[in-house]
């Protein structure tokens, strides 16, 4: 008898353990470009991986004129419907610091035009995710917001985006009302910093936040970066923030001045910036051994899935499939 | 508007491309921003600074009030003078809607006495109000709702009535004025309708080469348009006209310009006939908040280093610079992500920027104008060098100014004597506080031109630089006075910011100001200082400031300790004599020195501080208030009362006095000046209350009402302290009107710690009372602590 009662105690035990393992899922990417366009490189990426999923920007809400209104609209003009997409909506802080802004009328006419532009081009979701960096001033009215939007799409699932010091310090900073998270670990370096070294990620800035073990009461997405971009410093101060270029675009214009550092010699334009002479220039990319190393600490923290920023840059095949895909699979070990 | 004024007017500068803000957490003069190069005064000959049109910060700009006024203007002139501008503003832009021809005449005709003769011209008026208006609301249903996504459906049957409606209107008016403005009402309603080539058409005929005011506007249409069918050059170049010579477009005309690349940037001044267009391009990319003004600033001297282009540019690069120069303490930014946080700042290229104008300033010294700006500018960037011999020399050999000029040199001129001086004697005193009184025109903050909402700040300088040295330093009242520190709002703790708390103000510490206030010498430096101060850095009641007399000076500081005596109890007597020696006058301009709310008044619900703000305040007649001097009084006849019956109630009415005046209660305008809502500040000791509270109870001779009171007050008392050394600050129920997970772990939290004896007592000895009723009630967390758990 006691070795029935054993051998059940054991079943149970492994039983258990298997259910504690986390399931992997392929990883989702961001799309955060106003027209939406996938090149072949893209989608051979999202082939390879065996992603479906995209969190696609339809849309910003920015005060224009003390009033809140919509712009960037995304403009489809290949069709997504080959992947799951989920609309997402960046929000402005200030718009929840304003006591002029409904947040319930708010939230009612950005469901309402998420709804519009999802008909209009003939896409379902069942998820929706709305990216704000609230504070605490901004707090109560962004989460007025978000319960509002809950109402409106009683049959989707709401997400949110969660920054490093949100996560971290969730008791202060409050826990959105939202069905999950997204725990963006990214722009996460002092980027007005003109001596900072890489302001999109470092590990280092990243183990400040998160430990092992530590939890968060939502369930929750991690968010990585993949994406590289090039700071323009005027007179010590940021000046504009250059997608899409690298050194080559502008070498008859710079010059040398450390690692991943140049110095403007002449005036001249690029992507419709007009930079000065003596401007400084960082390059800045994302180290993906950094991103693999990191993942191995998230994979302590329960992260059901991941998310890459973002799929929409012009030179995404950079990016080795393979590491992306060895960083996913430790998001679950 | 002639072509000369237009430009010169036009557009000002944008101050620094970048504010910073200060390490100094004391409250001190050190301003995060300095302006001594004023634009007001080096580009007003002709002495009309209004017409500037101010950035405050790079792309924000002030609304275009002047696009109604300047539209009023041209049809008054139209109407002859016969009616009142606000008349015609009510008229014009309004909310109603139009009511007929006939009744509009009337109404139109109503407004003026004077005898007209302008009856085909008001006929004119009304009838194109009446047609702009009806296509206001047809252009309306032509513009897309941002929130929508609906397609916008044209109409050609509405679109070819009002079509025909304005051509008809265009054959029967006989004014050109009137005929010219129907001519942009069909460019509006071609444009908006979609049918871009008639609006090419109707501008090119009919206003091309115009300069009038609303052919201007037209030109901002036909740009948008040029826009639109990707004539990109083309488009660029109407709207710098449109930015230049039209100030009630100009904002518009801004935004609109689209300059991506060289190419574009050649494109679009390949299409400039003339020098002013030429520089113009320059100058408005020049002018971009974002970019340097520089490189463009020396193709505009290229081509006439006296244009007003040039000097503008030159005065908004110095203002840029002005900062990183002039400012003592370390600069800052804020950190990216985190609220309240700031890092230092290395400077590093600003130096180079420097040198590289004062290079190009050099060039054009030979050839500068009667004004002598080069001259102005070349001194004032030496300065900002750090070269003073050189700006001396360069100062001394400009003569013949202007009056507005004068006093910039004279700015430059105090400026450097102080520099070049260490040690100030009192004759360089008396020189620089007349030099002060001179150039601020006898007052004691610079007003000239408004320039405030500039920050205008040469008093705030020289007092900052003066703070830091050491004669002043070991003087308290001059390191009081030059340093700005505001003495009122010391007593500031924030816990939510990473700011040090700052030293609290003591009597002792005002004891010293008043010895070394005796011992310093009464120089015009020191008059004007101390005016500045106490006229600016306190917090005064009414909307006037005075100027207050250096004589005066002592009775300000003996006021804050009269107030900091009257927090002890024990050094009331004290703080009585002490009002008692402040004159009238002097107490009725100091801001909160009374109150409506009475100190002695209990209240089991925390009323809102803005329920007794300024409207309650203004609502009592200050006769029937509590003054500082009538309430210490009592206080020290309560207390001697209560030593010598041992009175419960007495002290009972001392706490509830004490209590209410710190800074949680409604008469914290009896100890103190100005309440943060953000943080503590003032008098926020909870022993004083508690101690009298306790004594209260200690006495005995309380009955069970006042029993149960006494402890909730102490519980009051007790969750003040708490709340102080706790990060949880946000206690409240949730919006829903739930506890929240934060409430419950706040009433979790204090409980455990120890800080709800007193609710504990009432709710296990007390409950069988009135009070407690009322305050189970009442207060939400005896509410909780009794039924929460």
């Amino acid at each position: 008898m006691i070795k029935y009662y054993f051998f059940i105690l054991l079943f149970l035990i492994f039983y258990s353990c298997q259910d504690s393992k986390k399931v992997k899922h392929p990883p989702s990417f961001y799309y955060w470009k106003q027209e939406f366009s996938l090149n072949a490189n893209q989608k051979k990426l999202l082939k390879d991986l065996g992603s479906k999923e995209l969190y696609v920007k339809f849309f910003d809400v920015k005060m224009i004129n003390g009033r809140p209104e919509p712009v960037a609209k995304i403009d489809f003009k290949t069709s997504p419907s080959d992947y799951s997409i989920i609309p997402c909506v960046f929000i402005t802080n200030d718009i929840f610091s304003s006591d002029q802004v409904s947040p319930e009328k708010l939230a009612s006419r950005t469901v309402k035009l998420i709804l519009s532009i999802a008909e209009n081009n003939k896409l379902s979701f069942k998820e929706v995710q709305f990216d704000c960096d609230w504070t605490l001033g901004s707090k109560e009215n962004y989460f007025r917001f978000l319960k509002k939007a809950s109402e409106q799409l009683s049959e989707k699932e709401l997400s949110a985006t969660i920054r490093l010091h949100q996560y971290k310090y969730w008791k202060k900073t409050g826990v959105p009302p939202v069905d999950r998270g997204v725990l963006m670990c990214y722009n996460i370096g002092e980027i007005e910093n003109i001596n900072e070294s890489n302001s999109i990620f470092s590990y280092d800035l990243v183990t400040q936040y998160l430990k092992k073990g530590m939890t968060y009461p939502l369930k929750s997405s991690i968010a990585l970066p993949i994406y590289k971009w090039a700071l323009v410093y005027r007179l010590g101060q940021l000046s504009s923030i250059l997608n899409n270029v690298d050194v080559a675009s502008m070498e008859n214009h710079i010059v040398s001045a450390s690692n991943n550092r140049f110095l403007v010699k002449d005036n001249f334009y690029i992507n419709g910036q007009f930079l000065s002479t003596d401007d400084e220039i960082r390059f800045e990319e994302v180290d993906l051994k950094e991103l693999e190393q990191t993942a191995k600490l998230l994979s302590s923290l329960n992260f059901d899935k991941l998310i890459y920023y973002h799929l929409s840059q012009s030179n995404i095949e950079d990016y080795d499939k393979q590491q992306l895909d060895q960083i996913n699979t430790l998001i679950y070990k | 508007m002639t072509n000369n004024n237009s430009i010169k007017l036009i557009l000002l500068f944008i101050s620094s491309a970048i504010s910073f803000s200060t390490s100094n957490c004391t409250g001190s003069y050190g301003l995060g921003y300095y302006h001594l190069f004023d634009e007001n005064l080096v580009l007003s000959q002709e002495n009309e600074p209004k017409k500037f049109n101010l950035w405050y910060f790079p792309n924000e700009f002030k609304k275009e009030n002047n696009s109604v006024d300047l539209n009023i203007k041209e049809w008054s002139l139209f109407l002859e003078g016969k009616y009142q501008e606000e008349d015609l503003i009510k008229i014009m832009y309004r909310r109603d809607g139009f009511k007929g021809q006939d009744n509009e005449l009337k109404v139109l005709q109503s407004k003026t006495s004077k005898p007209r003769q302008i009856a085909q011209k008001e006929n004119e008026f009304i009838q194109y109000l009446e047609y702009a208006l009806e296509l206001e609301n047809y252009l309306k249903t032509l513009v897309p709702d941002s929130w929508s996504e609906k397609p916008i459906v044209k109409d050609p049957v509405e679109q070819n009535r009002m079509l025909a409606k304005a051509n008809k209107l265009i054959a029967q008016f006989r004014s050109g004025f009137t005929k010219e403005r129907m001519h942009y009402q069909l460019i509006k309603l071609h444009r908006y309708y979609g049918s871009y080539d008639e609006v090419i058409d109707i501008y090119e005929s009919y206003f091309k080469d115009k300069k009038s005011f609303i052919s201007y506007w037209a030109m901002d249409q036909y740009a948008g348009v040029l826009r639109i069918m990707k004539r990109n050059a083309a488009s660029n170049y109407y709207f710098s006209k449109v930015y230049i010579e039209c100030p009630s477009k100009r904002q518009s005309a801004y935004l609109s310009i689209d300059i991506k690349s060289e190419r574009e940037f050649a494109d679009a001044k390949n299409l400039g006939a003339s020098p002013e267009e030429l520089m113009s391009l320059h100058f408005i990319r020049g002018m971009n908040g974002k970019n340097l003004g520089l490189y463009d600033l020396s193709k505009i001297t290229e081509i006439n280093q006296n244009s007003d282009f040039a000097r503008i540019l030159m005065s908004r690069e110095i203002n840029r610079l002005e900062t990183f120069f002039l400012n003592n303490s370390e600069r800052y930014y804020p950190l990216y992500g985190h609220e309240g946080m700031e890092k230092l700042v290395n400077q590093k290229t600003e130096g180079k920027y420097l040198e590289r104008l004062i290079a190009l300033n050099e060039t054009l010294l030979q050839n500068d104008s009667k004004s002598q700006f080069w001259h102005l500018s070349m001194a004032y960037l030496y300065f900002l060098n750090g070269d003073y011999d050189k700006s001396s020399i360069m100062a001394n050999q400009i003569h013949g100014l202007t009056e507005n000029d004068q006093v910039q040199l004279d700015i430059l001129n105090v400026l450097l004597f102080v520099k070049m001086k260490p040690i100030l004697s009192v004759e360089d005193q008396n020189k620089v506080g007349e030099q002060l009184y001179k150039i601020n025109k006898g007052e004691i903050y610079y007003n000239a031109f408004d320039s405030r909402e500039f920050s205008f700040s040469l008093n705030e300088y020289l007092f900052d630089e003066l703070s830091s040295r050491n004669d002043v330093k070991d003087n308290a009242f001059l390191t009081l006075i030059f340093g700005g520190r505001r003495l009122q709002t010391d007593l500031y703790i924030d816990r939510e910011s990473y700011i040090e708390p700052l030293e609290k103000v003591t009597v002792s510490y005002l004891d010293r100001v008043l010895m070394d206030l005796k011992e310093t010498p009464q120089t015009k430096l020191v008059e004007y200082a101390s005016s500045h101060y106490f006229s600016n850095r306190y917090y005064w009641s009414g909307e006037d400031r005075n100027i207050v007399k250096f004589d005066d000076v002592n009775f300000f500081i003996k006021e804050l300790r009269a107030v900091l005596l009257m927090r002890d109890p024990e050094r009331l007597e004290e703080a009585a004599s002490e009002f008692n020696k402040i004159p009238l006058e002097i107490k009725s301009q100091i801001s909160n020195t009374k109150t409506a709310v009475s100190p002695f008044t209990f209240y089991t619900n925390d009323p809102y501080f803005e329920d007794f703000g300024y409207d309650y305040e203004n609502s009592v007649p200050d006769e029937k208030k509590f003054t500082r001097t009538k309430v210490v009084n009592s206080l020290l006849r309560l207390y001697a009362k209560a030593k010598r019956k041992n009175g419960a109630e007495d002290y009972f009415k001392l706490g509830l006095a004490y209590y209410n005046m710190s800074y949680y209660g409604m008469s914290w305008k009896l100890m103190g000046y100005y309440r943060q809502s953000s943080g503590l500040n003032g008098f926020y000791d909870m022993t004083v209350p508690k101690q009298f509270f306790e004594k209260a109870l200690n006495v005995g001779g309380l009955n069970r009402e006042m029993t149960a009171k006494a402890h909730f007050m102490l519980a009051r008392c007790d969750q003040n302290v708490y709340c102080e050394g706790s990060v949880i600050r946000d206690n409240y129920t949730n919006y829903y009107g739930v506890y929240n997970d934060y409430f419950d772990q706040f009433q979790n939290n204090i409980r455990a710690s120890g800080f709800r004896k007193h609710f504990e007592v009432l709710a296990y000895k007390y409950s069988n009372t009135e009070f407690y009723r009322e305050l189970i009630k009442e207060c939400k967390y005896f509410d909780y602590y009794v039924n929460g758990f």
